[in-house]
């Protein structure tokens, strides 16, 4: 089958009336997650998992894929309105964004933000839909070598950009890893770290760990400080929202450089929609002719993050789909979400469930129609829903959370591991370690240990076998500088110390 | 492995130590909420197959209204039993999974 016809049978899929209800759904529920600031996309889409159990695979994640991008269309009316970001892809929005609406250019800010989404959002997909399947075909001829490099690789790169420090981003990893042990061992059939609980024989559920990383830790460390909020009040007539001629102007070089820049970016592990859009802004803040005229409130401030956080979210489906690879904290949990579905990830996906690939794929044109839909009439509505206090969601949050670790498995013992990983999240979270290698350690972390132990049995015990195949060389290769990078520059700088002292 | 913890402890020599040496944690009466939040969370789990679903959850919601946050009786009201209601709807009755029952049977 061709691309055309495989796309055409994606949209028979996508378009089907059960699909276009939970995209519809998903695109809405993510949107709010993105409004609210507290909660971004991979709580919204961890909480989501247990609740989608019912469905089949490929609707349950167009609905998660649905939330992912809404929570990066809705992320942006926060930063707007109230300067506090909706999500963390979201905090470069703040800076013009609110000071547009300072000057009393709200609306357009939101459209601009809005549209950008979508022009990003749409370039994704369709670089996606050309991408994705020739790099699937390539991974194909993978061996357990190439994809243990290739999960070694993810992994030291999450773990190296993630954060501001790296060894604290290697802790978390190496953390994640060891969770991910627990368990009876595949291959020997011993049990690992289960410390006489029957329950966790099967390992630590993986939503389990998520929710309490990521929700309950969340929840923990918003009730110290109240979230300030300072709103700006500004009326959305339809036709207000729409940027003038001079704004497009402005704006739309910035969106496609960032929209291709970001793509790529996300496709790399590693690299989120958070990091995008910091590097979108800084790029055009470079290209621009007036850079100091950024943070003043101008509209390309608003429209290359915007524009680089779905791009990226876009590129991140990318590795995700074709080497069942996650590039991000969100992805990882999608990726879990995936497995927990049954479905095997990896670039035999293309071949054994075209039509949940396809489905998927088509659902995210029609995702982004939908959420271009839901931002730019239906702002107002947004807006006002940021007058619901944090007070009110928060048990809301804590109790979904509890209940949909429960339902994964009917079990208790689920529960408290979702608030033993509450606890170490907050911890984490005050002393400043990232929690996304956890989550991407724990579900890479049975791949990378099953294809260690078949790459060493095919060469009988000898390592060098990572470093002879070429892809695989490679591949470790880019691991390894990922991991000495720090350390050269930190040599360099040294020797530039000692030079100006003597 | 070895190489790997050398470069470790190389760069954290060089991390700065945290930051302006204050402790990153709440103190006194800010440490409060977080501790009650912890605590709510465990009794419900430890509640719940006695209470049952639609009253741990009630309950549980009421506590973090009113003891954590501290709002008045009204809004822990409605909340509580709007939030319970809703999830029950959700979970029970729109996607069918089982929940525990009290003695009473909800």
């Amino acid at each position: 089958m061709n691309l055309f016809d495989n796309i055409l049978m994606g949209f028979g899929v996508a378009l089907s009336a059960q699909n276009l209800l939970f995209c519809f759904i998903g695109t809405l529920y993510g949107t709010l997650i993105g409004v609210l600031p507290g909660i971004g996309p991979v709580v919204g889409v961890a909480i989501l998992i247990p609740v989608t159990f019912g469905l089949n695979a490929t609707t349950a994640i167009i609905t998660m894929a649905g939330v992912y991008y809404g929570a990066m269309y809705g992320g942006s009316t926060t930063s707007i309105l109230i300067n506090v970001p909706g999500e963390s892809a979201s905090v470069v929005t703040c800076l013009d964004g609110y000071e547009m609406a300072k000057k009393g250019r709200a609306a357009p800010a939101l459209g601009m933000a809005a549209l950008a989404s979508f022009i990003a959002g749409t370039l994704a997909v369709v670089l996606l839909t050309f991408i994705a399947p020739p790099l699937a075909n390539v991974a194909l001829s993978f061996g357990p070598p190439e994809y243990f490099a290739l999960a070694f690789m993810g992994l030291t790169l999450v773990t190296s950009l993630a954060g501001e420090s790296m060894v604290k981003g290697l802790m978390s990893g190496i953390f994640g890893l060891i969770v991910a042990c627990v368990g009876v061992d595949a291959v020997s059939g011993e049990e690992r770290f289960t410390f006489g609980f029957l329950s966790l024989l099967d390992g630590a559920g993986f939503i389990s760990v998520a929710v309490g990383l990521f929700a309950v830790s969340e929840v923990l460390c918003n009730l110290e400080g109240s979230i300030e909020q300072v709103f700006i009040k500004a009326k959305f007539s339809l036709r207000s929202l729409f940027p003038n001629l001079q704004d497009w102007k402005d704006s739309l070089a910035p969106i496609l450089r960032c929209s291709f820049m970001a793509f790529f970016l996300g496709n790399l592990p590693g690299a989120g929609a958070t990091i995008a859009s910091f590097l979108g802004y800084a790029m055009e803040k470079k290209l621009s002719k007036h850079p100091e005229k950024f943070g003043t409130g101008i509209i390309q401030g608003v429209a290359a993050p915007e524009a680089a956080n779905n791009a990226a979210a876009g590129g991140s489906m990318v590795p995700l789909l074709a080497l069942g690879i996650p590039s991000s904290g969100t992805s990882a949990v999608l990726l879990g979400a995936l497995m927990v579905h049954g479905l095997k990830p990896g670039p035999l996906l293309f071949q054994t469930s075209p039509e949940f690939v396809w489905g998927l794929i088509a659902s995210m044109y029609i995702a982004n129609i939908m959420l271009l839909i839901l931002n730019l009439p239906l702002v107002g509505f947004w807006a006002s829903l940021l007058r619901v206090p944090y007070k009110i969601l928060m048990p809301i949050i804590v109790t979904i959370s509890a209940v949909g670790v429960f339902t994964t498995d009917n079990n208790i013992f689920d529960m408290w591991i979702m608030f033993v990983f509450g606890i170490i999240g907050y911890l984490m979270r005050k002393l400043k370690f990232p929690a996304a290698p956890v989550v991407l350690a724990l579900v890479l972390g049975p791949m990378v240990e099953r294809t260690l132990r078949q790459s060493l049995t095919i060469s009988h015990g000898d390592i060098s076998i990572f470093f002879t195949r070429p892809i695989s060389a490679v591949l470790i290769g880019i691991a390894l500088i990922s991991l000495f990078a720090p350390l050269l520059r930190g040599v360099m700088d040294w020797r530039k110390k000692v030079v100006e002292i003597s | 492995m070895a190489a790997l913890s050398i470069i470790l402890l190389v760069n954290a020599t060089r991390e700065p130590a945290l930051a302006g040496g204050r402790s990153p944690f709440p103190t006194g009466w800010k440490l409060l909420p977080i501790l009650e939040t912890i605590g709510g969370l465990a009794g419900f789990i430890l509640l719940l197959e006695t209470l049952g679903f639609l009253l741990s959850i009630a309950v549980l919601t009421a506590f973090l209204l009113r003891v954590v946050e501290r709002e008045g009786w009204l809004t822990t009201l409605i909340v509580a039993v709007g939030n319970a209601g809703a999830l029950y709807i959700i979970f029970k009755v729109l996607l069918g999974v089982s929940l525990p029952k009290n003695t009473f049977g909800f």
